[in-house]
């Protein structure tokens, strides 16, 4: 939520008739008498039962599979990103190559995490406290001008599946903001669609049109705090990937960050690692199964500048029927540029 | 431990990790009755699709119910035309349990008027508190869309609320939900 949208957000919050924090006080124990009879239920029906298509169809958006369901009831396949059948590597001097092309049927392509080279007897805690504190001595890098300007190109996978048959695609993306303080800027997204188009984004707006978010803190303890409001699963890499794409981070602040993620539990080091813009740097694991599957989110850092170079996520077991190749990338985000400048271009 | 053994474990786990959630979800867009009912039906479908639901998690779960929902939406009002009970009828003729706010909230009016995606993107952000790719995945659309979506519903719902917001802890928080994508937050949030 933005400075400017909070009015709103709490406005509607208010109104929430279960609200998060105590949604589950009205319906615990999580699992009660009904819960556990339509468990037993459920579990009783043929789960290949009714596999063509059927009346409930019609009520489907066009492009999704078609299939009778109980109680008149039908639904959409599979499109959460987080699936991945199939990997398509975008070269990341564009978005042409793979991009967009759709695959159908498994195994549509090969899956290439990125390699990451062990370092010996590394602790990670101790790894980011020597990076944190290169980083902490350096001058101010980022440079100075009007308007916040980043650059990061990305790529996710959208897998869709029916009967067993997968189809799949990449939609990578490249982006380019350009903020100034009074909420003025310049927005360029190139992407491309499933069917191959790419479409080019290009906006510029007036002043107060776009939220700006205040610069994060480098005191320790009001960044923890901010970056604790982040309660998604693998809060933390989250909180620090969206401070990366938001605004350009001084020396002090990318060296509290990394001394934040040095308390993250469970946190290791992936090793040494070439990043897709050919670049070195240090990767940090988080294993998490949140989504449904066992994933890895790694965090690349510059060990000699701290800055975060990219992120990835990989799905690190077999996933059952999905037939998945093993470990196979989910998502990957290269941080290009973030500095300040006073040129829209 | 059979296949079978193993896909049924696979289901309860999942069943026991989100059908607080799930239930939640819709309880927040239809009665108590029918909510649960929905639920039901959500995990049905987990269970004959089980492949699709592990891999996708609550992102799916959210997606199958806001499916169901919509169909059973449609039921409703093909039975009222049915019985002749239609016209007489305001909109929505979802039970809403949120319904007595109507009147009194200007923002809650507001929201019905929204284009519906542009509600349940609303919703999905503020009330679910998904980040905004994983809601724009259950919606349908590109975390751009969406963005774009939510910035408008946000900006029409704001010029109803009195004052500017005024919260002197405002400065220093950055979005608690955030996109996965890269999608710089600050195009996340507001798009034209």
């Amino acid at each position: 939520m933005t400075v400017r949208y909070r009015q709103v957000d709490n406005a509607l919050a208010a109104l929430n008739p279960v609200p998060p924090t105590t949604g589950g006080s009205s319906i615990r124990p999580l699992l009660d008498q009904r819960a556990r009879i339509d468990l037993r239920d459920i579990l009783a029906t043929d789960p290949d039962a009714a596999q063509e298509p059927g009346p409930g169809a019609s009520l489907l958006p066009a492009g999704f599979p078609r299939r009778r369901m109980p109680l008149r009831f039908a639904v959409p396949a599979s499109v959460a990103a987080l699936s991945a059948l199939a990997l398509v590597i975008v070269p990341l001097t564009g978005l042409g190559g793979g991009a967009g092309q759709q695959n159908s049927g498994l195994y549509a392509a090969a899956a290439a995490p990125l390699a990451y080279t062990p370092i010996k007897d590394s602790d990670p805690k101790d790894l980011l406290k020597s990076i944190a504190a290169r980083t902490a001595a350096l001058p101010d890098d980022n440079g100075t001008g009007r308007y916040r300007h980043l650059e990061t190109q990305g790529w996710y996978l959208v897998t869709s599946v029916s009967h067993g048959q997968g189809t799949s695609w990449v939609e990578p993306q490249r982006n380019s903001t350009w903020v100034a303080e009074d909420g003025s800027g310049r927005l360029v997204r190139t992407s491309t669609s499933p069917g191959g188009a790419t479409q080019h984004e290009d906006e510029r707006l007036a002043p107060g049109e776009l939220s700006v978010i205040p610069p994060y803190p480098a005191n320790p303890a009001a960044l923890k705090r901010i970056l604790d409001r982040n309660t998604s699963p693998n809060g933390p890499f989250d909180a620090i990937r969206t401070a990366y794409l938001d605004q350009p981070l001084p020396p002090a602040v990318r060296a509290a960050m990394l001394r934040y993620l040095g308390e993250i539990n469970d946190l290791k080091v992936a090793g040494e690692v070439t990043d897709r813009a050919g670049r070195r740097g240090i990767g940090f694991s988080l294993d998490s199964d949140a989504g449904g599957l066992p994933t890895r989110e790694t965090l690349i850092f510059d060990p000699d500048t701290g800055k975060l170079l990219g992120d990835e996520e990989i799905l690190t077991k077999d996933a059952g029927k999905l037939n998945v190749r093993i470990p196979s990338v989910i998502s990957y985000t290269v941080f290009l540029s973030a500095r300040y400048t006073n040129s829209l271009k | 431990m059979t296949v079978k053994e193993t896909r049924e474990q696979g289901f309860v786990g999942l069943y026991e990790r989100h059908y607080a959630a799930v239930l939640a979800y819709a309880r927040r867009r239809v009665d108590e009755p029918t909510a649960r009912d929905i639920t039901a039906e959500t995990f049905l479908v987990a269970w004959r699709r089980l492949d699709d639901a592990l891999a996708n998690g609550l992102p799916w779960l959210y997606r199958t119910a806001a499916f169901t929902l919509k169909n059973w939406e449609r039921s409703q009002r093909r039975t009222d035309r049915l019985t002749g009970r239609l016209a007489a009828l305001p909109e929505p003729t979802v039970p809403d349990p949120a319904q007595e706010h109507a009147e009194r909230q200007p923002i809650r009016a507001a929201l019905q008027e929204l284009p519906e995606t542009d509600r349940e993107l609303l919703m999905l952000v503020v009330w679910e508190q998904l980040d905004l790719t994983t809601a724009a995945q259950i919606v349908g659309c590109t975390a751009g869309t969406a963005a774009v979506r939510l910035y408008r519903a946000r900006r029409r719902l704001q010029a109803l609320l009195p004052g500017p917001d005024l919260d002197p802890d405002a400065h220093l928080d950055p979005p608690a939900a955030t996109p996965r994508l890269p999608l710089p937050s600050v195009t996340s949030e507001v798009p034209r």
